[in-house]
């Protein structure tokens, strides 16, 4: 049952139909059979009720059609045209490192078994453009307990799948970044209940250009942070890797919490391009979460942890 | 060839008016440039979903080939003896007016207008300081560029060697990574100004 969170601030106008919800539900459940056909009529019979005010979630098109995903391209057209054909099932997920348990999940069982709900949220690009993305998944909380924390889990590092054949960028030695694409959070972030692990958008699966079949999205954190088509989550004592941040940390920080008062040393954090408009609109402390997340910084110079 | 020049220099404007006209397109249309699009590398059929970018790149990279179009006619008249000189400074403008466009972008939409807020933006980043540098070097060409003055500045013309280094340093800026594409162009605009020190 997809149960809808008032986290991303979603009018009451915009709440949709217990049956819709079993359908999408249900539909979560088919996807998986249906990707693996390779047909995708189901997606087309979900519809959402558009948000008369507040949040208005960017159109499907563009959330698909303008991605970056580097391991296709360095531009944004390149995912979805070159995505078609990634092989998301079988799809194994593995939860290591300072765990009381380790867990290799199988991803049909794991959409099975964990309750998924909708998240509408802002989603900041670290380059300048914004959107709002109606994410489905579950709070990595959720699936973090399932492995049992440690006194030593402090930090999460998550990683890309490695496989040169389905992502020809990830065979270059030039022009690209280097390969698997890892990304970490602290602890307390990672267990933050806005924090979630999202296998679909718009009630559908994920398509492989957004992600698929399971990424991290932390809505207060610029885009880089959340990671896609992730297959290995390690707990680890220290401070993990994080893929921007290692080749150019002046400009990638690894909190990359959006701030409009620290600017990129290329171009000014203050404002914003949502996609489809050509004016900028202004850029919020933690992309607009700063009342659930700010307490996680309380004491760090922001200037300095960028 | 004058007619060539406009119509090649106006096709940029002439592309981004096809893109922002997509929703419009009648089907006959549609399907000839669903056709180009099957063979050639270019997008014809969809609106700009970051249509602010989408401007920015087209009138600064249509700027920066415009430009090394111009800085070929002196390369073309000593190692191949063609004579194109009396386009050049035609080229030239055309070459401005994007820069103008890419230039009125930054400092009109992206910063509303703000002078006092893309001073700073000037100041603290590099990145913005060689992009209007190049942009007050052109835009000094450009106004002495009269019949009238030309003579008076020409020394000052020079200094369009020093904007081609700028802009080639703010084009490699403006990418999150370095490719080959970004590398190819970078070795064209430095080739237009080595084949001017090799041969005389």
């Amino acid at each position: 049952m997809l149960r809808r969170n008032n986290y991303g601030l979603i009018p009451s106008s915009e709440i949709t139909s217990e049956s819709l919800y079993q359908e999408r539900r249900a539909f979560m459940k088919l996807g998986a059979s249906a990707a693996l056909m390779g047909s995708v009529p189901l997606m087309a019979a979900l519809d959402f009720e558009k948000s008369k005010r507040g949040l208005e979630p960017t159109p499907f098109d563009q959330i698909t059609t303008y991605n970056n995903f580097y391991e296709y391209g360095t531009d944004k057209e390149s995912p979805a045209k070159l995505s078609k054909n990634l092989k998301i099932r079988p799809w194994t997920l593995t939860i290591g490192g300072e765990v009381q348990k380790s867990l290799t999940l199988d991803i049909d069982t794991l959409i099975k078994k964990i309750p998924l709900e909708e998240r509408i949220y802002r989603f900041r690009c670290v380059e300048g453009w914004a959107m709002v993305v109606p994410w489905v998944g579950f709070t990595l909380a959720s699936l973090l307990k399932q492995a049992g924390l440690t006194s030593k889990s402090k930090y999460v590092e998550f990683e890309t799948l490695f496989d040169p054949v389905q992502f020809p960028q990830q065979s270059k030695s030039f022009g690209n970044i280097p390969f698997p694409y890892r990304e970490g959070l602290r602890i307390d972030e990672a267990m933050h209940p806005l924090t979630i692990l999202a296998v679909g958008l718009y009630g559908k699966e994920l398509l492989p250009q957004n992600g698929a079949p399971i990424r991290l999205v932390v809505p207060w954190k610029y885009g880089f942070k959340s990671i896609k088509s992730i297959v290995n989550i390690t707990l680890k004592e220290h401070q993990t890797r994080s893929t921007w941040n290692q080749i150019a940390p002046q400009e990638y920080g690894f909190y990359a919490n959006v701030n409009p008062s620290v600017d990129h040393p290329r171009w000014s954090q203050s404002r914003e391009r949502v996609l489809g408009k050509f004016f900028k609109q202004e850029t919020l402390a933690f992309n607009g979460y700063g009342n659930e997340v700010a307490h996680l910084y309380k004491n760090m110079d922001l200037k300095k942890y960028y | 060839m004058r007619v060539i020049i406009w119509f090649g220099a106006l096709l940029p404007i002439v592309y981004a008016a096809i893109r922002f006209s997509a929703e419009f397109h009648p089907v006959w249309l549609r399907d000839i440039f669903v056709f180009i699009e099957g063979y050639a590398r270019i997008v014809l059929t969809k609106t700009p979903t970051d249509p602010l970018k989408f401007l920015t790149d087209l009138s600064g990279n249509s700027g920066l080939w415009l430009l090394a179009v111009t800085l070929s006619i002196t390369p073309l008249r000593s190692y191949l003896k063609i004579n194109f000189l009396k386009y050049r400074r035609f080229l030239g403008l055309f070459a401005f007016f994007y820069a103008l466009i890419h230039a009125l972008l930054f400092i009109a939409v992206d910063q509303q207008f703000d002078l006092a807020a893309t001073a700073h933006e000037v100041i603290t980043k590099p990145f913005i300081a060689f992009g209007m540098g190049a942009f007050a070097i052109l835009l000094l060409m450009a106004l002495t560029s009269t019949r009238k003055l030309y003579p008076k500045f020409r020394g000052w013309h020079k200094l369009v060697y020093f904007a081609v280094v700028l802009i080639a340093v703010h084009f490699l800026m403006s990418h999150k990574t370095v490719t080959f594409s970004h590398v190819t162009v970078v070795g064209v605009l430095l080739m237009l100004l080595a084949m001017r020190l090799v041969k005389r």
